[in-house]
Formats: C-alpha cells, sequence, structure tokens
C-alpha cells in the first residue's frame, strides 16, 4: 500500500499545513500523501497561494483625519492648582484613616444607636407622662397670661429630660404649681421625684428646676452616648476631610 | 465604504528610513517625532482595523484609539518591529470596539466592478496592475463574507502576519480555537474565491 492510497486528511489539516504551521509540517505521513495525491497538493497549492495574496492586500487611508498625537495638556501652574493637586492625597488620607477610626470605634463601643433609642425612649415617655401635667400646665400658662411660646429647641430639649420637670418649666426657668391640681401624678425630672422640685407651702410658687439643656444633654448621652461621641465625631471629621478632598479634586479636574 | 484599493495597490507600509531614531525620539517625549510615526504607518492601522470592522467610521475611531495607547506605551517599547507592535495595538483596540458594538458589520461591500478604476498608466504593466486591483478588491470582499471570528482570525493571522499566540491574545480565545478559526476561515475563503482563481494567476 503506497501513501497515496491512504484516506485524505481532513482538509483543515491542510489550511494549517499551508500556513507553515509547525505540527503539520512535522508530520511526515501526512507531507508524503500530499507529495504523492495530486487532489491534496493542489489544494494546498491553491491555498498557499491565497495566504500569499492575503499577506499583499494594501493598506489604505483613512476616510477621514486621525489625530496623530493626543492634545497637550494644560501645565499647572505652581500656583492654584499646583497646591491643590498636593494637597489632595494628604488630605484625602487623613480623612480616609479617620473614617477608618471612627468606624472602628464605633463598633467597638456600644452602638451609637443607643443614643438615638435613649432619645425616642425619653420623647415617649414625655409623652406618656405629661398627659395629665400638661392639663394643669396648660392652665397655668393661660392664666399668666405668657402662654409660652417655647422654641422648637427648647420643646425637644424639654421632652429629652423626661417627664413633668421640663413640661412645667417656663421660659424663665421656673415651675409653675397649681394648688388646686397639687394633686397631679408625681412625675421625674432628671431622676428627681417632681414633688421634691416643689415648693408645696403656697400655691403659685415658684421653685427652681433644672435647665431644659442640661437635663436634655444628659438625657441624649446617659446611655453609652458618652463613649461613642468621641468615635461619631472622628468619623464625621474623616467624611468632612474627604470631601474636602474631592473638592479639592474637582478643582484640579477643571 | 470600499477600500482604495485602486489608488495604492499592492503596497505596504515599509519602515521609515531613520525609524530607530525616530522611535527614539518620541520615547524621549518629542511630539513631532511620534506624529511623525503615526503619519507613517496610519493607513497600516486604518486597514487592520477597518478590515476587522468592516466600517470606516469604526475603523477611524479605533485607529484613533490605538495611537492614543502608543502614546502612552510608547516609553515600554522595547525594540522588535515597530509596525507589528503599533498593529498588535490596533487590533486590540478594533477588538474592544468590536466587542463594544456587540454587532456584525452590516454594511456590505460594493460589487467589485463598481467603482473599477483605470489602471495606473504609469505602472510598469497596466494590465496586470488593474488585474491585481481587482483581485484585492475580490478577496476583500470575500473577507468579509467570512463568519466575523474567521475574519479576525485570518485577518490577524494571514493578512497582518501575526502568530497563533499573537490572535489568541488579541481575541482573548483559546490557542486551539484561534487554529481552528484559521484553518476554517482559509478553506471558507478559497471557496468564496473560487469563481475568481483565474486572478490569482495575473
Amino acid at each position: 500500500m503506497t501513501m497515496h492510497d491512504l484516506r485524505h486528511p481532513d482538509d483543515e489539516r491542510l489550511a494549517a499545513l499551508a500556513g507553515a504551521d509547525d505540527e503539520e509540517q512535522a508530520d511526515t505521513v501526512l507531507r508524503s500523501h500530499v507529495d504523492a495525491c495530486e487532489r491534496c497538493s493542489g489544494l494546498l497549492a491553491e491555498l498557499t497561494t491565497l495566504r500569499a495574496i492575503l499577506a499583499e492586500l494594501p493598506d489604505f487611508a483613512p476616510s477621514r483625519p486621525i489625530q496623530l498625537v493626543p492634545p497637550v495638556e494644560e501645565p499647572l501652574s505652581a500656583g492654584s492648582v499646583g497646591w491643590a493637586r498636593r494637597l489632595f492625597a494628604p488630605v484625602f488620607a487623613v480623612g480616609a484613616s479617620l473614617v477608618l477610626v471612627g468606624a472602628v470605634g464605633l463598633t467597638l463601643a456600644p452602638s451609637t444607636m443607643e443614643i438615638f433609642q435613649n432619645v425616642g425612649e425619653n420623647l415617649s415617655g414625655a409623652e406618656v407622662q405629661r398627659a395629665p401635667a400638661d392639663m394643669d400646665d396648660e392652665r397655668a400658662d393661660s392664666q399668666d397670661g405668657d402662654d409660652g411660646d417655647l422654641s422648637i429647641v427648647e420643646q425637644f430639649l424639654r421632652a429629652l429630660s423626661g417627664a413633668g420637670a421640663g413640661a412645667a418649666a417656663s421660659p424663665n426657668g421656673h415651675t409653675v404649681t397649681d394648688g388646686a391640681a397639687g394633686e397631679a401624678p408625681e412625675a421625674t425630672s432628671g431622676g428627681q421625684p417632681r414633688s421634691q422640685e416643689l415648693d408645696g407651702d403656697s400655691p403659685g410658687a415658684l421653685a427652681p428646676t433644672p435647665t431644659p439643656t442640661d437635663a436634655g444633654v444628659d438625657g441624649l448621652f446617659s446611655a453609652g452616648g458618652d463613649s461613642d461621641l468621641p468615635w461619631l465625631v472622628t468619623l464625621l471629621a474623616g467624611v468632612g476631610l474627604i470631601a474636602a478632598a474631592a473638592i479639592l479634586r474637582l478643582g484640579i479636574a477643571r | 465604504m470600499p477600500p482604495p484599493h485602486a489608488s495604492q495597490s499592492g503596497t505596504r507600509t515599509a519602515p521609515l528610513e531613520d525609524e530607530a531614531a525616530v522611535i527614539a525620539r518620541a520615547q524621549a517625549g518629542d511630539r513631532t517625532a511620534f506624529a511623525q510615526l503615526m503619519e507613517h504607518y496610519q493607513s497600516a492601522c486604518y486597514g487592520l482595523a477597518w478590515r476587522l470592522l468592516g466600517d470606516g467610521d469604526h475603523a477611524a475611531d479605533a485607529t484613533q484609539d490605538a495611537f492614543l495607547h502608543a502614546y502612552d506605551a510608547i516609553r515600554s517599547y522595547r525594540g522588535g518591529v515597530f509596525r507589528s507592535w503599533l498593529l498588535r495595538i490596533t487590533a486590540n483596540a478594533s477588538y474592544d470596539i468590536l466587542r463594544r458594538a456587540q454587532r456584525r458589520p452590516t454594511t456590505a461591500l460594493p460589487e467589485p466592478d463598481e467603482g473599477t478604476e483605470l489602471p495606473d498608466a504609469s505602472a510598469p504593466n497596466p494590465v496586470a496592475e488593474a488585474g491585481r486591483n481587482e483581485l484585492y478588491r475580490h478577496l476583500d470582499a470575500a473577507l468579509r463574507r467570512l463568519p466575523g471570528e474567521q475574519r479576525i482570525a485570518v485577518v490577524l493571522c494571514d493578512v497582518y502576519g501575526m502568530d497563533y499566540g499573537e490572535v489568541a491574545a488579541a481575541t482573548e480565545s483559546a490557542l486551539g480555537t484561534v487554529k481552528s478559526r484559521i484553518h476554517r476561515g482559509r478553506l471558507r475563503l478559497r471557496e468564496l474565491m473560487a469563481a475568481h482563481r483565474e486572478l490569482f494567476d495575473v
């Protein structure tokens, strides 16, 4: 049996041979067959010619002008943009560090959520406890003719301070009592029973109470808030620095 | 839009005479030297992009992208054939556009007999020149009829001389897949050119 009597190789192998594929060229059986087979040698010659013509295909000019060199970047002055560029990296790095430290601190310290929970609890407690006293206070206020148009901040701090004390506080920092309503339920203010704050000797007497501000701050940070506050401040400072770095960056880009 | 073969038939961009010196100046930051290189090779780059993308506008975009990449990368060029280096960048830029477009070229080349220009009378053999131009047009038309992946592989390998590994890298395909595409593409191209086989002897 001679080589050319063998079955024809797959045409893809001949296409590989036309491309001087090392693997196919090293196959002596294939080479021998192609040398002896008219059909395969014709196909190989045709593919080789085709490949040679492909390698001659000409270049041609672009359909539209191509920009050969990128536009020159505006040189950065040593002035405003220069210092902005120099500041960007350190400001960003410090900001990111502060955010990281603050976040870690907050994670390890009692949850900041307690602050807000505390506020929420005080607010709801004040609503519940104020209900009976409010009636008296409103009456007293109306009798005074000074309807106590407290600022929103003051009202908020009063709510934070707990039940009755803040609710009864007048703008001048004194508690107004109503003798007729002396049986009003006891309420607490800063942990003190309300009755201890009142001067029960005479109706309408004034007694000093803790300022709303003191009570509010105490209430705000009484449950774990003290330990979270520095971390929260650190975190916010870091966010601020990152924002500043972003503004610097925008300035550079422009 | 068909490639203007008739105006530049059979020509491939040859290296610049003092190419090494121009490249060295471009690497040192000489923008004029870089522009000189790109101007010299823009036809080669555009031709490759056009054959890969099959569209003049996309080819111009790919050539532009390639020049920008080349400008950034010229300092990392470490010798070898500059044309091949630049063509590899163009192939990558073209392939990026191809991937983004996610489409096959839809604009068919005009029939090869359309717009056939008169042969250059100053050529040594005008008849042969005209026949060669006709052959090139038929061949480019046949290339465009190949399935997309086969066309890209054949163009990169057989038209622009990249080896299998370079084609695989440019197309992000496996080596075996690339070989198969090239071999099948050659066979399919032969079938498509069967009616014009007489031009092979011109």
